[in-house]
């Protein structure tokens, strides 16, 4: 009934190949061969620890200017952390933290340490309506920890004069 | 480009039907093999033969088809897992109660905190959802998915469909292009995806079918919406002009902004372009009284998803389609009324069943608010000694078809009585019924009219409002940026869709006209409208935009709008108006492979060059959203010159250009809202989440 593969086309042969991957991959997958194709181990905080060498946030950089592109409010301004991993054992993350109690402000970020070596953590500016500014300059603290369900302890902290330009 | 050829006849399948009957065997066999094989191929035959007929009836032809395909593989690549917007719990939930077998919310699957969520509403001691439409459409989808996850890794289930479709997509490209090589290369290209996405796969929490099947029935949505235009324009002018106009509606216009969130702006969106395009079609005398019949079906279908939006456009369409339909005989008109009044019924037995009216919608019970309750376990129950009050103050409720001040008709009550009372409380609910729709009719038409009333006078009075739904948006006044942390991410029509700007160029065209119109030409315009469809279904569209825009105008600017979302549903329906411009039809038609280019080169170097600028002004989210704003604006601009410049001068030169420019302005925004700036859930593919977190922008 059949002339065989080898009548087929290059199209038709490339169909049967993903049909087969499809089938191969969601049998393996299933209850009944229980094979786990995907990988869940490195995406959640664990327990662990991780040598930070090296710390540098521009703290002058935190600073509140006018947004821009008629946006029409003032942002917070915050620069991106530079870390750099020595060791690393388990899962430990990096939470780089940015408070300003005057304004009620507490922002963080988090990033679970992959792999050593070195790493950017980012935080999102904070916009702030010109209502909620009322001096020219205000007092934060920016602070880098390195965290994980066994440990946690700060490796950055310093105080900063967040000045405000208008 | 050779105009797209529709290969249907010529098409092969891949399995051989040739009967080749096996050596030595008797004269019987031979006989019954032969005879088998004449069965088989008028099986196989007429196989094709019904899968023709289904690709024309649902989609045109194989190019409808293709767009289909196409538009659906490219939107469900931003399709994030999570809760993009509030109202979306409630409706989740919806699906998962309604799967299992009753309307009320007994189980809430999906919840931002303990206690209740925007969307519900309360009748009795019953809680109920707002929208039922998409939420029974999406069940088949959910049984899909639970089957699929009770069996195998979810994930790679997903990721398997994309492939699969792919394929089919890649296919269908390389019959229309009639290039093999865009088939096999399409095959390959969706089978390294599906190893990308299993080599990257991290599992997928089943818990989330009911999600998945409401964003799977979305982007379908939209791509039905593609689909609609393609087959409008591909009807009334040709079909390169209507692939422009499918691919422009969905990946330049917010539908794809919308389609993965999954809101239902994105079905009301589809199920306009589909009542227009039935329209349109209807307007040819020898087609079938069912196609005509087809747009009251779609708006059956719209009342039961959005009441207030299908009366807006049953409003318009009743008068057009009546003054130009082909026949207006008895038999066309009551098949016309007995199709709409069956598809009514999914929206009259949900009204029975949530508010116990037939023409009342849960939207217009009293809303759940703090009344509610669910335990640990998520089983719903209202708070005895809480009136029904305060709606959650998180969704910005839209206009619905106001209750009316009778308390309507309840069902006639279950009692035990012999089949005559049972004839007569039949009679006497029918009685009941059509005196609540004759009784409720004038009051909703009463309370649309202050609508459109109040949105007349907007655009009358407050231009200022006006230019903030329309032109530009900033931080404008009013607006509650609180809730979203005071980012100014809420955008207007032009800034979201720069593609419509080209609209302003149709009054200079009108002015034209006028000028140049003698008396004559003057006195034909009624027999122009009453004898050309073209005209016919403008003046639908153009009503269904006018009405739908002034019924939604009292409520905004809104907050949790970000691309005028109310007025979405409009909008395809508006880009076929740009279509309609002589100058942009005959550029897209006479320059498709400029338009093509253009839009691919526009959206690939938007998306380029937005991240490489982004890197270096480092924008925060609102800054950012406002910089595409501030770019579509003078995208829209130059778009709009251009057209201007070739109406003027009767010449369509660089017309197709700016128009894949102007749309490829709108997918760079939606490419990267739904890749980068808005961060929520986590990414259906695991190869777009990958991409993402290489692109350095937040």
């Amino acid at each position: 009934m059949d002339k065989g593969i080898g009548s087929l086309g290059p199209t038709e042969l490339a169909q049967l190949l993903l049909i087969a991957a499809v089938v191969v991959v969601l049998v393996f997958s299933s209850s009944f061969v229980g094979l786990s194709l995907t990988q869940s181990e490195s995406t959640s905080l664990g327990d662990g620890n991780a040598t930070v060498t090296a710390v540098s946030v521009d703290v002058t950089a935190v600073q509140i200017t006018p947004g821009r592109f008629g946006t029409d409010v003032s942002y917070l301004r915050i620069p991106d952390a530079q870390i750099d991993i020595d060791d690393l054992e388990g899962q430990p993350r990096l939470v780089y933290r940015v408070e300003v109690p005057a304004l009620d402000l507490d922002l963080a970020a988090t990033k679970l340490i992959q792999n050593p070596g070195p790493t950017t953590v980012r935080l999102s500016d904070a916009a702030l309506a010109a209502d909620q500014l009322d001096a020219d300059s205000y007092e934060g603290r920016v602070t880098v920890r390195v965290q994980s369900l066994s440990s946690d302890y700060t490796v950055f902290n310093e105080s900063a004069t967040i000045e405000v330009t208008s | 480009m050779t105009p797209p050829a529709d290969r249907d006849e010529s098409e092969q399948t891949l399995t051989n039907d040739q009967e080749r009957p096996v050596t030595n065997m008797g004269d019987d066999s031979t006989q019954l093999s032969a005879r088998l094989g004449r069965f088989d191929r008028s099986l196989s035959g007429r196989m094709r033969a019904a899968r023709r007929r289904l690709v024309s009836a649902l989609f045109g032809d194989r190019i409808g088809l293709t767009l289909f395909l196409g538009v659906v593989l490219a939107l469900s690549l931003c399709w994030r897992v999570g809760f993009f917007i509030t109202d979306t719990y409630a409706i989740a939930n919806t699906v998962v109660n309604v799967a299992k077998g009753h309307f009320n919310i007994q189980q809430i699957e999906y919840s931002l905190t303990l206690g209740s969520q925007p969307g519900l509403y309360r009748n009795g001691s019953q809680v109920f959802g707002r929208n039922y439409a998409v939420a029974i459409l999406s069940v088949p989808f959910y049984w899909i998915l639970e089957g699929a996850s009770s069996l195998v890794e979810l994930r790679l289930a997903l990721a398997a469909g994309w492939s699969l479709l792919a394929a089919g997509f890649a296919s269908q490209l390389g019959h229309v292009l009639d290039k093999r090589q865009v088939a096999f290369w399409g095959t390959l290209i969706a089978l390294g995806v599906f190893v990308c996405n299993v080599w990257l796969a991290r599992p997928l929490d089943p818990h989330w079918t009911a999600l998945l099947a409401l964003q799977v029935s979305t982007v379908l949505a939209a791509g039905v919406v593609a689909v609609a235009l393609y087959r409008l324009l591909g009807e009334l002018h040709d079909r390169r002009v209507g692939v422009a106009a499918g691919l422009l509606s969905t990946l330049s216009l917010p539908v794809a902004f919308w389609a993965t969130i999954p809101k239902r702006h994105v079905v009301s969106a589809a199920l306009i372009a589909v009542i227009v395009c039935a329209f349109a079609l209807s307007r040819h005398p020898k087609r079938s009284s069912l196609v005509r019949a087809s747009a009251y079906a779609a708006v059956a279908i719209l009342a039961w998803l959005h009441a207030a939006e299908a009366l807006v456009v049953f409003v318009v369409l009743v008068p057009v389609d009546l003054a130009t339909a082909p026949r207006n005989d008895w038999r066309t008109l009551s098949i016309v009324a007995a199709v709409f009044a069956l598809s009514l019924a999914p929206f009259v037995v949900t009204n029975l069943a949530v508010t116990g009216s037939p023409f009342e919608t849960p939207r217009m019970l009293d809303s759940l608010g703090s009344a509610g309750q669910i335990d640990p376990n998520g089983r719903v129950s209202i708070k005895p000694e809480e009136p029904p009050t305060t709606p959650t103050p998180t969704t910005p409720s839209e206009p619905t078809t106001p209750g009316p001040t009778d308390p309507g008709t309840a069902p006639p009550p279950d009692q035990d009585v012999g089949p005559l009372g049972w004839f007569i409380g039949l009679i006497d609910g029918l009685v009941a019924t059509g005196a609540a729709v004759l009784a409720a009719v004038p009051g909703r038409l009463g309370r649309l009219w202050e609508f459109v009333d109040e949105g007349i006078s907007i655009v009358l009075g407050d231009p200022e409002r006006l230019g903030h739904v329309f032109f530009r948006s900033g931080r404008v006044p009013g607006v509650k940026y609180g809730i979203n942390q005071q980012e100014a991410i809420e955008l207007t029509v032009l800034e979201s869709a720069p593609i419509l700007g080209v609209l302003v160029a149709a009054p200079l065209l009108w002015g034209r006209r006028m000028l140049a119109a003698t008396r004559e030409s003057l006195r034909a315009v009624p027999a122009a409208i009453r004898t050309n469809p073209r005209y016919q279904t403008d003046l639908l569209a153009g009503g269904i935009v006018v009405m739908f825009t002034l019924l939604y105008l009292p409520r905004l600017p809104l907050y949790s709008q970000i691309t005028m979302r109310y007025l979405v549903p409009a909008m395809p329906v508006a880009l076929y108006g740009v279509a309609r411009i002589p100058a942009v039809r005959r550029g897209l038609d006479e320059n498709f492979q400029e338009f093509l280019r253009a839009y691919a080169a526009a959206s690939v170097i938007g998306i380029v060059g937005v991240v490489a600028a982004f890197d270096w002004i480092e924008p925060a989210l609102g800054e950012a959203m406002q910089f595409h704003a501030l770019l579509n604006l003078v995208v829209a601009g130059l778009t709009i010159a251009v057209v201007v410049v070739a109406i003027v001068r009767e010449d369509q030169k660089g017309v197709a250009t700016a128009i894949g420019a102007a749309g490829g302005a709108g997918t760079t925004l939606f490419v990267l809202s739904g890749v980068e700036y808005f961060t929520y859930g986590q990414f259906t593919y695991p190869i777009v989440r990958w991409l993402s977190e290489l692109l350095p922008v937040f």
